[in-house]
């Protein structure tokens, strides 16, 4: 099977002098096929939105590379990563991102009209994933009427509207509660089992993580382990992903 | 670390947070200087004591310039507060109450003014006798250009107190009412409320705007009533800009723009900037008016026509420094949103379109607004021979022409604040 994005020794140093240089990321491999739901977890100031930067041309990698679909992307230039981003990736973020200044409905069409859809299909298509994501009553709100909830569904719809390769997701959940991160995770999880919808996601909910196919845990800038869900039910690698999350604590206390 | 010293800590360790506040404030110092002593100079007609300032010409003029010169103070400070809104929210969250973060402001604001205002007074001193010299060529006299007259200073004084309290006053006013939430979010929220009490259908705002319009037209010359044509005029012009362009905006975006990439966001932008923009635009189309009809009733009175043309000046300059600022906080507000685009996909040749599309369309209505009454008043004065077309259209061109300069330095601006620290 052909990785979609292919990361070779990637390391991200931040800071230009040696006295404030600071390694987020150091000689990290990672290989992403089609159909993946890929969780990224590990403490904080581990590298895991670095990581995930890096791995969809939000960042570049001070040394090593990231191959999308078998193309550099350090060989990109600004309008081919514009192109690439459009056609192929879906961001959703904490903060959901949305453009305050358009109303709901215009918010989702913004990917299609950078790919040039036609307006009547734009139309068609933002109504059809409104109606997936039960939020066709918010189309004519601006995102400050609506609720966290919906902002983040609004942002989903976004990010799926032009059916995107991969969908980079970087604490989705972090500004909802329970039952809309919930709601969300499964939705992910149908579009990824029904549509084969390939998800990188960064979280520090293991419940949350529960619902991917595969966690990679990340600390000091390396990966330290990898779970992988397999034939296991979603309890039983919750808990492995508990476990690979507490691991330190453990040793600390059977020390 | 108490609030005094940590005003003075953080406003000389981030100066150029407030270095917009303090040129402003230097340059409507200087401004209300140098007008004040214009009024008060008796080659230009002006009274040189209170009884005759009290019913003299330039006292009313003077009133609007100084009213304006607080306006473009007043657009600063909003900037220079929503700038410091995350000091005031650090201070909140460290147990300041509302005395303290007043106090806070307070601070700040006094050592920004003990620079601006006497140095603005100083530079106003060193100006005043350049403008003197090049007006008292052009009129052919002879006068010290230096001289300096008490009733000027006197008002000079009073004007700068005013603004100076008022500044306090409005200060004090956001340290009370914000919310720490409100404070932390201040930088890059974008919320507009309709915060009518009464809702009239968008037809009575048309019939105000266009209503003085078609009188000014179809009427024999009455300069005297424009003022007061003007004024229901720019009572039109606050529905228009708050709520019935908005939903023309609204319908032209969603009918015509779904499928352009550039006009889909530069119009919902542009939807936004209009509504926070609109008391800018109210006041220019309520002064130009009213200078228009200035210009044609005392075109024959050389004196007082030099008064005007500097208020003319003078006021442009204001009223496109404002605007350049009002562009600058709205693009402040918008730094993330522009970022989110790129990960969209837009690229930075797009990004500067949409920005070109929005100033473009902000110029035309900030403009063309007043323009249309400022036409209609020199078209009916220049058929009653009242002003000559050339003087009318000279007026009008640099009217254009000081707008046109202030939109292109707010592309400018645009582009660099939201194009900064860009990434990938």
């Amino acid at each position: 099977m052909n990785a979609i994005v292919e990361a070779k020794n990637v390391t991200k140093i931040y800071g230009t002098t040696d006295d404030t240089q600071v390694v987020a990321l150091n000689e990290v491999n990672m290989n992403i096929f089609e159909g993946d739901f890929i969780t990224i977890m590990g403490p904080s100031g581990a590298g895991k939105s670095t990581l995930l930067n890096n791995l969809s041309t939000i960042d570049l990698p001070t040394k090593g590379s990231v191959k999308i679909n078998g193309t550099s992307v350090k060989a990109m230039g600004e309008v081919e990563i514009g192109h690439f981003r459009y056609q192929n990736l879906g961001f959703i973020f904490q903060e959901f991102n949305l453009l305050a200044t358009l109303r709901v409905f215009e918010n989702i069409a913004v990917p299609l009209t950078l790919a040039n859809v036609k307006k009547s299909e734009i139309k068609e298509k933002v109504r059809k994933i409104a109606k997936k994501l039960e939020i066709e009553e918010i189309l004519n709100k601006y995102p400050d009427a609506c609720s966290g909830g919906q902002r983040q569904r609004v942002a989903i719809a976004r990010a799926l509207v032009t059916n995107p390769k991969l969908i980079v997701a970087d604490e989705p959940t972090g500004n909802l509660d329970s039952k809309n991160s919930h709601d969300l995770l499964a939705l992910l999880k149908k579009m990824n089992n029904e549509e084969g919808v390939t998800i990188l996601m960064v979280t520090h909910d293991s419940m949350i993580a529960s619902y991917s196919k595969k966690m990679v845990y990340i600390k000091d800038g390396v990966i330290d382990g990898i779970v992988e869900k397999e034939e296991l039910n979603q309890r039983d690698y919750f808990y492995k992903i508990v476990d690979m999350n507490s691991r330190e604590s453990q040793n600390l206390f059977f020390r | 670390m108490g609030t005094f010293k940590l005003a003075v800590k953080l406003l000389f360790k981030d100066f150029n947070k407030s270095a917009f506040y303090c040129g402003s404030l230097l340059f409507s110092s200087a401004v209300i200087f140098v007008f004040f002593n214009m009024m008060a100079n008796p080659v230009y007609g002006g009274a040189t004591t209170f009884a005759e300032s009290a019913n003299s010409f330039g006292s009313s003029l003077s009133i609007i310039v100084v009213i304006i010169a607080m306006v473009m103070v007043f657009f600063a400070n909003s900037f220079y507060l929503i700038s410091k809104s995350k000091e005031l929210a650090i201070t909140t969250i460290s147990g300041g109450n509302v005395l303290s973060l007043a106090g806070f402001l307070f601070t700040q604001n006094a050592i920004i003014m003990l620079i601006a205002i006497p140095l603005g007074l100083t530079i106003g001193y060193f100006i005043n006798p350049v403008i003197n010299t090049a007006v008292y060529d052009v009129m052919g006299v002879s006068a010290n250009s230096w001289a300096i007259y008490p009733i000027g200073i006197i008002y000079t004084i009073i004007s700068i107190t005013t603004e100076t309290v008022w500044i306090v006053l409005i200060d004090t006013g956001y340290a009370y009412r914000s919310e720490l939430n409100d404070l932390l979010t201040a930088e890059r929220t974008m919320k507009v409320k309709d915060e009518r009490t009464m809702k009239f259908p968008s037809l009575v705002y048309y019939i105000l705007f266009f209503g003085p319009l078609v009188l000014i037209l179809s009427n024999k010359v009455l300069v005297d009533v424009y003022v007061f044509y003007a004024l229901i005029g720019s009572c039109g012009v606050i529905g228009i800009m708050k709520f019935s362009l908005p939903k023309i905006l609204s319908w032209f975006q969603n009918r015509f723009c779904l499928a352009k990439k550039h006009m889909l966001i530069a119009i919902g932008n542009l939807n936004h900037s209009l509504k926070q923009s609109s008391s800018l635009i109210i006041v220019n189309v309520a002064t130009f008016s009213f200078l228009a009809c200035y210009l044609c009733n005392f075109f024959n009175q050389t004196n007082y026509l030099v008064m005007i043309l500097m208020a003319c000046g003078v006021l442009s300059f204001l009223m496109a420094v404002s605007f350049v600022y009002k562009i600058m906080i709205e693009a402040s507000a918008r730094i993330a949103s522009f970022k989110h685009l790129r990960m969209l996909g837009y690229i930075s040749k797009d990004i500067k379109k949409i920005v070109r599309i929005e100033i473009i369309g902000l110029g035309i209505v900030i403009i063309g607004l007043p323009l249309l009454y400022i036409v209609a008043i020199f078209y009916k004065s220049v058929e009653a021979s009242i002003i000559s077309f050339s003087f009318a259209l000279s007026i009008i061109l640099g009217y254009i022409a000081v707008f046109l300069v202030s939109c292109v330095i707010s592309y400018f601006v645009y582009c660099n604040l939201v194009m900064k620290g860009r990434g990938r």
